[in-house]
């Protein structure tokens, strides 16, 4: 009772209190509800494009420093030619992104070409999130590109992720190695079932992911080739994912367990593609429908309406 | 003016949060930019301003990147709260000072990130991330906000940022 008259009395540790259970509330409330509100689409539509042009700055401004600090033969110059150099140095620096860009592009092109089973939309990278936890970044294109929630994304290395947030003009995506992410996979030479899934924190520098649920008797290698399933429906099938490292036995001798490496380069994204449309593979059943039945009565059939007739089904 | 300048801060946090140091991760560490901030405006005014500052800052990044409001805020807010209670209790006017509260912020702001992520059934080695992640950040951070504390201390020393017209009426008399 003392404890408790202590925590009342102490305003600040009341409003520290009560502001966590309300941000907790906050989280509950939000897990569920995948869908962006009014407010922050319009919070987003404002601030994500200028987290693009930053996100897009950070290499060209990177590269610009590594120039001007190079270890060059400036000490033979005068003042003017020093600053006549920055400056050509910096118009070859962006000569050189917008080839860079360029060539990302041209890739991007092909890829499409190659695929007109899919629909795409094409989009830049605006941001990412802090921190080691989770793995979403932004992109500048939303609900007015065409672009909604559960859209794969991809380049054309392969799978990047799913879009899990769609404002006006901008779209959260959930890439593959972010822990909450699952995707159904397949071992390409084995044709194995599994699941991958994003592992939370790895002891490397380059994200891993973990395909879940093999069966014991799967006979894997590393270098094995890892592509979607097509199940679920949200992903078409054959995408790559990435090739097997590692091939673990799961401690109940029933699974086993694969690492990946993920084809994509997760660590220096700049260009993606959403799959806005694309032909399921997917086996779907054709369940006949009443008058179908009574349509397509078979001529043999007819010709002999007085023999049984058994209809799977009913009695 | 000082609202102006503080939100101002705020956007530019989280912009770089969200480009430069979630691009120049080394081995999976980078400093937090926002908690540097943080820790310098505690330090320098001691009041629960740094704690705001913090709070609206994870609510933007919350806004932005997370799939669950709440999970930024969370962690900034705490992170700011311990920091504050620290910078209370001690003599900031060193100058390594805030970059060590800074570290204590990391630390905490981290290990509420793993309470909510353990939540979300997540599995993970409580040890393992506070060798290999939260500790190194926690040292970068604590560099970087040497820095931030030069800039913040020489933003404050305009005007605008004092706290009252009466502490200006007292300096003046």
């Amino acid at each position: 009772m003392a404890r408790r008259k202590g925590i009342i009395k102490n305003r600040p540790a009341l409003i520290t209190v009560i502001i966590v259970l309300v941000l907790i509330a906050l989280m509950i409330i939000t897990a569920g509800d995948q869908n962006m509100s009014g407010g922050e689409s319009i919070v987003g539509s404002a601030l994500v494009p200028v987290q693009g042009w930053i996100y897009s700055a950070t290499d060209t401004i990177g590269g610009f420093f590594e120039r001007v600090f190079a270890p060059t033969d400036l000490r033979i110059e005068n003042k003017e030619m020093r600053e006549q150099i920055v400056q050509y140095q910096n118009d070859l620096n962006t000569f050189e992104e917008l080839k860079k860009e360029n060539d990302r592009l041209k890739i991007l092109l092909n890829f499409k070409e190659d695929h007109i089973e899919y629909e795409i939309v094409t989009a830049k990278v605006s941001g990412k999130n802090p921190g080691n936890w989770f793995s979403v970044f932004t992109i500048n294109r939303g609900v007015l590109d065409g672009v909604h929630k559960d859209m794969p994304v991809i380049t054309s290395s392969g799978l990047v992720g799913r879009v899990v947030e769609t404002g006006a003009t901008w779209s959260k995506v959930m890439s593959i190695i972010d822990s909450e992410s699952g995707v159904s996979s397949i071992v390409e030479l084995t044709r194995d079932n599994g699941v991958v899934r994003g592992t939370s924190l790895t002891n490397t520098s380059d994200p891993l992911l973990e395909m879940l649920f093999l069966p014991f008797d799967a006979d894997l290698l590393p270098g094995y080739r890892v592509i979607t399933s097509g199940l679920g429906g949200v992903f078409p099938k054959g995408l790559v994912i990435g090739d097997t490292v590692e091939i673990t036995r799961g401690s109940d001798n029933t699974q086993k367990t694969a690492y990946v490496k993920p084809a994509v380069d997760f660590q220096h994204l700049e260009e993606v593609m959403i799959i806005t449309e694309f032909k399921s593979d997917e086996f779907v059943p054709v369940i006949p429908t009443e008058d179908d039945i009574n349509e397509e009565v078979p001529e043999e059939i007819q010709q002999n309406e007085d023999d049984e007739i058994i209809v799977i089904g009913e009695d | 003016m000082k609202l102006l300048v503080m939100g101002v801060l705020i956007f530019v946090n989280v912009f770089l949060s969200g480009s430069v140091f979630s691009q120049i991760y080394l081995f999976g560490v980078a400093p937090d930019i926002l908690i540097c901030f943080t820790a310098s405006i505690i330090c320098i005014e001691k009041r629960v301003n740094g704690v705001i500052f913090a709070m609206v800052g994870g609510f933007v990044l919350d806004i932005i990147f997370a799939s669950v409001l709440g999970f930024y805020t969370l962690q900034y807010f705490l992170g700011a709260v311990v920091m504050y209670y620290v910078a209370s209790r001690t003599y900031t006017d060193n100058f390594f000072v805030p970059g060590i509260i800074a570290a204590i912020g990391i630390v905490a702001k981290e290990v509420v990130a793993m309470v909510i992520v353990f939540f979300m059934d997540q599995s993970f080695s409580f040890f393992f991330v506070l060798l290999r992640y939260v500790l190194p950040a926690a040292l970068t951070t604590g560099a970087l906000t040497l820095l931030t504390e030069l800039l913040m201390k020489w933003i404050y020393k305009f005007k605008f940022m004092t706290r009252r017209a009466t502490t200006e009426f007292l300096d003046n008399l």
